[in-house]
């Protein structure tokens, strides 16, 4: 994903004053953003300011030891790592005490952005998690604090535990607003409006711990990466655009995936396979082909005319009514928004005047979209109009369609049927659950101050990716318990506060919603279908009981096979069915269609590029055994002449010598050996003629 | 997948909703055709022709499927051209059986189009029409039915039987035929196959006869029978499609909670499949023969010394394990482990509460919408409360939000349920299809997938346009609108590769206007003629704004590779290596550089893929 780094500086209020509640709070709010970081390998730099410590160690406070007392800074801006985690929960367990100053903390924070400057990041934020008690303050550089980060660009989120939202009665946009259950002093009153006036001062956003975490992972990006195409409609009209990705549904979580210890070769190969067996063909034996039903179609541009490549862009096809394109056919993973090209003020025009014309016809574009000259598949795309708004010109929203080929036409029986026919007092008690479990309206009705900014318990905008929260927060206890063995993580997991936050109805209707829910349950008899209960179990038992016969095996002549991962046992095992067999006929046919295939294996493990001496050893030697047994001699000596022209041609010097020569693995002799046996053998055993200067080859 | 990259990999893409089509797809699909021999010749003939439609698609689309063929109600019963595969099935009087259930070849449909050529002669002599009246026993046609799919050989996941008639009373309501066919359609049931009739008329009436025999063959009530459209049934079956039931064909089966104790059980469905292409393999050029290529991870331990294979193993994708650093000690996650915290939850949809309709934004997306239904079979009596709170909705305007894990080791999602309801009788479009009552899933995309954009450098106040550019964009409008068709959009790569088969395998051509191309502009521009010379009046022509770095047009300038800051020719010296290690100074050599280092001084290739900061870790590791 496109996004700039940045660099992030985290003021935490630890004062003795502080409440422990605000406390922890906080840090587990760091954590969060530490943990996020981490799991999703963001570039972005982190650092961290305590206010209220007994100590003072500050760059400020070194250089004039008047200034900055009670701040204690982080000893350097560094990338996010579990280590940095677990130094943070250590470094916020400085001494602390009861004086030390927010606006401190602000200032050097601020001298940190300023070192951290050549880190080159995009954006410089400061959080400040601190809360604002009855202590006393000082604010004399409070207006110069303001400036200076407003002119430095830096932005500032505050975030504290007694704050809650209203709408603001001009705008009826929400506001943050200090709540307590009791009347402040004066200091706290100070404290309070200094830091509400922020927001107007220098564009802080003030918010509570819930809103901190959204405010602070909600960046926006000014460069987004962007597809440039035109789109034509006919030949004349064309608009340059640029796609910008505005939805997409991806997994954030980058983790370091290891396939062997540090001193193993990880190798990703390419093998091939006729009906289950192994084969090394030749790249000019192969042929690219299709199956068509059976049949496989040898297919590629010698044998038909593939058509030319589309020329990239958005081809237009017609405009159609927007009532007319069910959504329930838009797939892919991704919406894109298409805006002008960036400075093309005709382009901009031409866009507009498109999407208002859209929007009075009540229309959409259809058309194909070519992605590029590589990714060259047409995909058929709508473009859906979207009017401007102060803060973006018009854009089209891109859509994919799926396929006719690809539709589904399911045959549903009405759900207005006589059975299903409800009375009165059924239909109000779903009502009424309807009405208690109102995400929206309850809030609406009362002006009361609410925890969430937007007037809503489950805000669309909001919603969180549960999964990677609970990556990231197992990945975290195991990182502080090292807890390496799976007895450990297994307990770990039992602790259920991983997901069960996430299963339960928004707490404000929580009660309500179960007293509603318990309404409906008396009016709608529910009942466990035993029939099902017993296929459900039967189908258990069908999978638990048979996994060997998984109904019908896609090669079943792969396991009457010698394989090229474990040969030796494969022959073995393959070699008892032989010698099962009665019929001796049967049994020489079984063995002699058994023993081409090993060949076909030993040769196929000589072609390796790296030799396995020990089990070609094994290999040759089981096989060998075994034309011993079934009195088939002529064939192995013909295969040792095999071996010993496959090691000339391959130059195998050391296979030869180690292998064949040494554990005598030559041509098979019946009984004692006669002279001219033996002068045969000697002939066999004798090198052959090896190219004289790669033996390093072998070797390697 | 050539993006593979074994140092950063993003195992945890969602692909559960495959895994769950696979499951889905766990045995074959079967086909088995029956025309009814009383259908006249031309109608006997639109019968064949839709059935060789059927074939052709699903050998494009869908390779594996069984399909056959029998005919009914006919007077003789000639055997099939492979007579053995009626050894254990008996065939009943009346039927002929033309196809057993087969996986399609070349060689079988070509068979059946030969016999197409020669249906209108052979037909009546060699199959002929059951006497008196052509109507042979429509129990004993199902009996006949059943036994092939049972006996077929293979695991059967969705079998359906396909009865193609015009004839809507094949026996009279008081006769004991009546009472014996509706017998069978309770066996049907009970094997869970699926029974459709194909009218070859349009104003089929199903009341007669079909009604009842469907409604019993599904086990739903009456009242819930809707008349499907005779015309577009034909019309989706030529394309290998049916209207499918709902029972067999669901993705799978959950509980929705609306509360403590009060759960009821639905199943859900997808409105579209996969993109489907045919399979690609690899041929021996000699023999024909398929040859399957598989990608495999193997892991090897060399020996220190003579970098010899000491021993060899292959690991599955699945297998390997994540890794975090703390500092210099690295803790390993598995595979399994990871599982285990998808495995958090048991699966199922839990009610979080209401919003009203208008609440879900218009453009707001993450993943295709798919179907919800009651399931009466797992609790009884959900299809009662589901119906009120989806009637409920659809007349006040509101839309569940909720929490929904549809299997195990799935992502939870937050979805709104959407009440929608099935298209009137007398719609005949193709929209009709799309679905029946229920509600629709939609996906809500989770805050960390919408980007932000701030396009502060796109906004300008020369972005509006006058209000005579946008009527001559509501001219064009007007000129070029169209109707969404979707049987008329087809993948066009698709379609010109399939048509290039079939002419390749069975010489057999497709009309050249069934191909989707892209559109011809010359058109376009026709007919807009008129609007044209407007159009460069109303817009200046486009200046594209200058690009910032000029387009690397030969290897030489633009994009050239980044100029090393260490001298190739220093490389060469380990002395110079070993220095540059020890001051921490690889950092400034190319990963070329660093690539040609691990050659030249360790011997080692890197895999292509690897970063430059995975190469300068592997040269200090080595170096130590």
């Amino acid at each position: 994903m496109a996004s700039n780094k940045e660099c992030l500086i985290i003021i935490l209020d630890v004062r003795n004053s502080a409440s422990e509640e605000f406390k922890l709070k906080s840090v587990k709010c760091v954590a969060e953003i530490i943990k996020d970081k981490i799991v999703g390998g963001k570039k972005d730099y982190v650092s961290f300011v305590l206010v209220g410590c007994e100590n003072s160690d500050n760059d400020l406070y070194t250089a004039d030891n008047k200034v900055c007392q009670n701040v204690v800074q982080y000893s350097n801006t560094q990338l996010c790592t579990w280590q940095l985690l677990l130094s943070f929960f250590k470094f916020v367990n400085e001494p602390t005490c009861d004086a030390g100053e927010w606006l401190d903390g602000l200032a050097v924070a601020m001298a940190m952005q300023q070192v951290a400057l050549p880190l080159k990041c995009a954006r410089q934020r400061i959080l400040l998690l601190y809360d604002f008690n009855y202590m006393s303050q000082g604010y004399d550089d409070y207006n110069h604090i303001c400036d200076n980060l407003l002119n430095a660009g830096i932005e500032l989120i505050v975030g504290s535990h007694n704050i809650a939202y209203i709408d603001n009665a001009e705008t009826s946009l929400p506001q943050a607003i200090f709540q307590s259950s009791r009347k402040p002093n004066i200091h706290e009153l100070e404290n309070q409006n200094r830091a509400l006036q922020l927001v107007s001062n220098c564009n802080a956003v003030l918010c509570s711990f819930k809103e901190t975490l959204a405010s602070v992972f909600k960046v926006s990006n000014r460069r987004p990466w962007v597809w440039n195409a035109k789109l034509h409609i006919g030949s004349v009209i064309a608009i340059s655009l640029q796609g910008i990705i505005a939805m997409k549904a991806e997994s954030h979580i980058k983790l370091k995936k290891v396939w062997g210890e540090a001193e193993e070769l990880v190798e990703r190969e390419e093998r091939f396979f006729i009906k289950g067996t192994e084969v090394t063909p030749l790249p000019q034996d192969l042929i690219d082909g299709y199956m068509l039903g059976g049949t496989p179609v040898p297919y590629d541009e010698t044998l038909v005319e593939l058509p030319p490549s589309h020329a990239p862009g958005l081809h237009f096809v017609g405009f159609v009514k927007h009532s007319s394109i069910p959504d329930v056919y838009f797939c892919g993973d991704s919406l894109y928004m298409l805006v002008h090209q960036k400075g093309n003020t005709t382009s901009a025009q031409k866009l507009d005047a498109l999407v208002r014309a859209l929007i009075a016809q009540k229309c959409v574009i259809l058309c194909w979209k070519i992605f590029s000259v590589k990714f060259n598949t047409p995909r058929i795309v709508v473009l859906i109009p979207q009017e401007s708004t102060e803060d973006r010109p018009a854009t089209l929203y891109m859509q994919e369609l799926s396929y006719h080929a690809q539709h589904q036409f399911w045959d549903f029986p009405s759900l207005r049927t006589e059975k299903t026919e409800c009375n009165k007092d059924q239909l109000k008690a779903v009502d009424n659950l309807i009405d208690s479990m109102d995400l929206e309206c309850t809030l609406k009705d009362t002006q009361q101050p609410r925890q969430r900014r937007q007037n809503d318990l489950l805000p669309f905008d909001g919603l969180p990716s549960i999964y990677e929260q609970n990556v990231m927060d197992v990945l975290e206890r195991k990182v502080i318990c090292r807890a390496a063995d799976d007895e450990q993580f297994q307990e770990m997991l039992q602790d259920k506060n991983f997901v069960d936050i996430f299963w339960r109805v928004p707490e404000p209707i929580e009660e309500k919603s179960k007293q509603a829910a318990a309404a409906l349950k008396k009016l709608f008899p529910l009942e466990h279908s035993h029939a099902w209960l017993e296929k459900l179990k039967a189908k258990e038992q069908e999978q638990n009981s048979a996994p060997a016969i998984k109904q019908e095996r896609p090669d079943p002549i792969s396991i009457d096979s010698v394989g090229l991962m474990t040969p030796v046992q494969d022959y073995k095992q393959l070699l008892q069915n032989v010698r099962s067999e009665l019929n001796t006929t049967k049994r020489d046919a079984q063995f002699q269609s058994l023993a081409a295939q090993m060949r076909v294996v030993v040769i196929t493990l000589l072609e390796r590029s790296k030799l396995d001496l020990n089990q070609l050893n094994e290999v040759i030697k089981l096989y060998r055994d075994s034309c011993l047994e079934f009195n088939s001699f002529t064939e192995y000596n013909q295969f040792a002449t095999q071996l010993k022209t496959k090691a000339t041609e391959r130059n195998l010097q050391q296979f030869w010598n180690t292998i064949v020569v040494e554990k005598q693995l030559g041509p098979l002799v019946l009984g004692e050996p006669t002279l001219e046996d033996e002068l045969r053998l000697k002939k066999f055993y004798t090198n052959p003629e090896f190219e004289v200067d790669t033996e390093m080859q072998d070797d390697s | 997948m050539s993006t593979w990259n074994p140092d950063q990999d993003v195992e945890l893409t969602d692909s559960e909703d495959e895994i769950a089509m696979k499951r889905d797809f766990n045995g074959r699909e079967a086909i088995l055709f029956v025309v009814d021999a009383n259908l006249e010749t031309e109608r006997f003939m639109d019968a064949l022709k839709l059935i060789r439609g059927a074939f052709i698609s699903g050998m494009l689309v869908n390779g594996k499927d069984l399909m056959g063929l029998i005919f009914a109600n006919t007077k003789y019963s000639p055997p099939p051209k492979e007579i053995q595969c009626l050894e254990n099935i008996t065939v009943s009087a009346n039927c002929a059986v033309f196809l057993p259930l087969r996986q399609l070849t070349k060689a079988i449909v070509e068979h059946f189009m030969d016999f197409m050529q020669q249906a209108e002669e052979l037909f009546p002599k060699e199959y002929g029409l059951a006497e008196p009246d052509g109507r042979g026993s429509f129990a004993q046609m199902i009996r006949l039915c059943i036994e092939m799919l049972e006996k077929c050989g293979k695991k059967l996941n969705n079998a359906k039987i396909v009865y193609i008639t015009d004839v809507e009373e094949p026996h009279s309501p008081s006769s004991p035929e009546f009472q014996r066919a509706l017998q069978k359609a309770s066996d049907l049931d009970g094997k869970e196959f699926e029974f459709q009739v194909i009218p070859m008329i349009d104003d089929f009436d199903y009341e007669p006869f079909y009604k009842e025999f469907i409604t019993l063959s599904r086990a739903i009530e009456l009242d819930a029978f809707r008349v499907p459209d005779a015309q577009l049934q034909r019309e989706i079956l030529e394309d290998r499609k049916l209207r499918q039931d709902f029972l067999r064909r669901c993705l799978g089966h959950f509980t929705l909670s609306l509360g403590p104790n009060l759960s009821l059980s639905a199943q859900y469905y997808n409105y579209f499949q996969r993109r489907a292409y045919p399979q690609k393999v690899h041929i021996m050029r000699r023999d024909n023969s398929v040859v399957r290529k598989r990608r495999q991870i193997m892991v090897r331990q060399l020996d220190g010394e003579t970098e010899e294979i000491t021993h060899e193993y292959q690991i599955k994708m699945t297998g390997g394990w994540h890794e975090c650093k703390i500092g210099d000690e690295v803790i390993r996650v598995t595979t399994e482990q990871l599982n285990r915290v998808r495995n958090l939850h048991p699966p199922g949809m839990m009610l979080l509460g209401f919003k009203h309709r208008s609440a879900l934004p218009a453009n707001i997306y993450s993943k295709p919408c798919n179907f919800m239904y009651p399931d009466d079979q797992n609790i009884i009596g959900s299809k009662r409360l589901f119906r009120a709170l989806w009637q409920r909705c659809l007349e006040r305007e509101k839309i569940a939000i909720c929490l929904f894990m549809c299997k195990r080791k799935s992502v939870p999602r937050y979805v709104a349920l959407l009440p929608v309801e099935a298209a009137q009788p007398d719609d005949k479009n193709y929209r009709s299809l799309l679905s029946g009552d229920g509600f629709k899933i939609v996906y809500l995309p989770e805050a960390k997938h919408i980007r932000h954009i701030d396009m502060c450098d796109w906004n300008s106040t020369g972005n509006t346009s006058t209000d005579e550019g946008v009527g001559f964009f509501q001219k064009v409008i007007r000129k070029l609108s169209v109707d969404y068709q979707p049987n008329l959009i087809n993948d066009p790569n698709l379609e010109v590769l399939q048509s290039n088969l079939l002419a390749l395998a069975l010489d057999f051509k497709t009309e050249d206007d069934g191909l989707s191309q892209l559109p011809d502009p010359a058109m376009q521009n026709k007919r807009i003629e008129k609007l044209l010379p407007a159009y460069e009046t109303l817009f200046e022509a486009e200046i594209e704004p200058a690009k910032k770095r000029a387009a690397s047009s030969n290897s030489n300038e633009g994009s050239a590779p980044k100029i090393a800051k260490i001298e190739e020719a220093q490389l060469k010296s380990y002395d110079f290596v070993e220095e540059l290690i020890k001051d921490k100074r690889l950092g400034a050599c190319t990963a070329q550089q660093l690539r040609y280092i691990l050659d030249e001084h360790f011997g080692v290739k890197p895999a292509k893929s690897s970063t430059k900061a995975a190469l300068i870790e592997r040269i200090e590791s080595l170096s130590e």
